[in-house]
């Protein structure tokens, strides 16, 4: 697939490409409440990954027919900038990012506990600002947090990760690389208090065996995400009140 | 069995075990099976056996008795819609805003309440399917439109932080920069001051506490913020003298 001659994913030393090992996550910088005019927001740095996201609501919804009386839904936005890869992204919505927002959304939805606010919307806006593979995973861990930051009352925190295959050999968090010229990759969300699915999808071929093991990987990454999610979130707080402590 | 695994004020998060057993669960928790966990962030209360977690962002929830601030956002023919910052839009009707009958059909609402207004109500009814009903009777200066002055926003669930105990918080920032504050339940807070310095420093002092409302002894910290500044604004001869208060030994200890 038009891999560029004398590339290996896995040199001698079991090395990858940008020099990780196998088992290991790209470098993950997170913060939260970034926007001021959001309810809740989070900016995420995975690897090269730069990713916004933004969440306004509960508010109320129009068209009327969306509102429903038992609970209030979620609505998410996934949108790639059109800077954000190696050649200009035609902007707007197209076929893969209209898929990404709906599974995206289904990922984020079962963690909410939105029937508190029957009739209206959470609205949840992921921005890619600069895409180096697996932003998928990163905008749910974004939105994530951004939704946790609005205020918005959640069952648990939704944490992603990928795994996938590359030289024949199953490695956590696939980069840009990796995911064109490797086998599969398998993007996981999970609500880690149980153990919860949320998101599940497979790009290549797998063996059975191949994907349980690219599962249970991808799972023990997202847990890795899930602590960095949870002392980005206690970050916002603890850094105001250790400032108010240095000035005394 | 019983057990706890959290101390109260401690930050959690969405998804933090606060406690097994047969507790209570109040707001900003939920239970599973005989375990309650926090479903916000926010700084852990018990008391007694109810666990509730008092979450540090979130919308505000309507309350029936609530004295809130709210802009007209419509003028319709009975009725005008006002925004309170709710997931949901309120409705003032003119028979809960005026004590005289008047005739519809003669009367332009606007000259009572225009587009853009800001009022001072109450939360009269918050029904079932989200109707929030709202009343300007009996509230302080016919509930408005206030004008001459600033509104700030700050997280609802900071507004017992900003009121303090006894209104300690809030009668502080008034005497010292001697501007007039409301505060709405749901965070919206109308500050006007005579001196446009003392407006902003009002203003100042108020997004401070929302800011740092989860940590220990901010009345005091905003007493000393404040003074600095007026100090400096006496000095540059916007104000005559630093206005002072008589030291009370009780405003130390707050809790909210």
């Amino acid at each position: 697939m038009g891999r560029p001659e004398g590339l290996k994913l896995i040199d001698e030393n079991g090395r990858r490409v940008d020099g990780r090992k196998k088992y290991e996550l790209r470098p993950i910088k997170m913060e939260v409440g970034v926007l001021k005019n959001a309810d809740g927001s989070a900016y995420v740095e995975w690897g090269k990954n730069k990713i916004l996201a933004a969440v306004y609501g509960p508010r109320e919804i129009h068209p009327k027919h969306l509102q429903r009386p038992d609970r209030g839904i979620l609505r998410v936005r996934y949108n790639m900038a059109p800077f954000s890869v190696e050649e200009r992204k035609k902007p707007g919505p197209d076929r893969r990012s209209v898929e990404i927002s709906k599974v995206i959304r289904g990922a984020l939805e079962p963690a909410l506990l939105l029937d508190a606010f029957p009739r209206t919307a959470v609205d949840v806006f992921i921005e890619v600002l600069q895409a180096d593979a697996g932003t998928r995973v990163a905008g749910i861990t974004a939105a994530s947090l951004a939704l946790a930051d609005a205020g918005v009352p959640m069952r648990d925190l939704v944490a992603a990760c990928a795994a996938g295959k590359i030289d024949g050999e199953i490695v956590l968090d696939l980069n840009k690389d990796e995911d064109n010229y490797g086998e599969s990759d398998v993007p996981v969300a999970i609500m880690p208090l149980k153990n919860d699915i949320t998101l599940l999808q497979m790009d290549g071929y797998l063996t059975r065996e191949e994907f349980v093991e690219a599962v249970k990987l991808a799972i023990k990454g997202a847990k890795a995400v899930y602590q960095k999610q949870r002392e980005a979130l206690r970050e916002k707080y603890l850094r105001i009140a250790e400032e108010v402590a240095g000035n005394e | 069995m019983k057990r706890i695994f959290v101390k109260p004020r401690d930050l959690v998060v969405p998804g933090t075990l606060l406690a097994q057993g047969p507790f209570k669960n109040g707001r900003g928790t939920f239970r599973e099976g005989n375990r309650i966990y926090s479903t916000v962030v926010g700084l852990v209360e018990v008391r007694g056996d109810l666990i509730r977690v008092i979450p540090l962002e979130g919308p505000y929830m309507p309350e029936v008795g609530d004295n809130v601030l709210g802009k007209i956002v419509d003028v319709r023919f009975s009725n005008w819609a006002v925004d309170i910052g709710a997931p949901y839009e309120a409705s003032l009707r003119v028979q809960d805003a005026v004590e005289e009958r008047i005739d519809l059909m003669k009367t332009d609402l606007r000259k009572i309440f225009d587009i853009g207004d800001i009022i001072y109500a109450k939360i009269k009814g918050y029904n079932e399917i989200n109707q929030i009903d709202l009343t300007t009777k009996g509230m302080p200066f016919h509930g408005g439109p206030l004008r001459g002055g600033q509104l700030v926003t700050i997280t609802p669930s900071k507004v017992p932080r900003l009121i303090g105990k006894g209104g300690s918080m809030i009668n502080l920032i008034k005497k010292l920069t001697n501007t007039r504050i409301i505060v709405g339940q749901n965070g919206w807070v109308w500050v006007s001051g005579k001196n446009d310095e003392l407006e902003k420093l009002a203003i100042e002092a108020i997004l401070k506490v929302d800011r740092e409302s989860h940590t220990q002894g901010l009345t005091d910290r905003i007493k000393e913020f404040l003074t600095e500044r007026l100090r400096a604004l006496k000095e540059e001869g916007v104000i005559d003298e630093v206005p002072q208060i008589e030291e009370k030994s009780d405003e130390k200890g707050e809790v909210e």
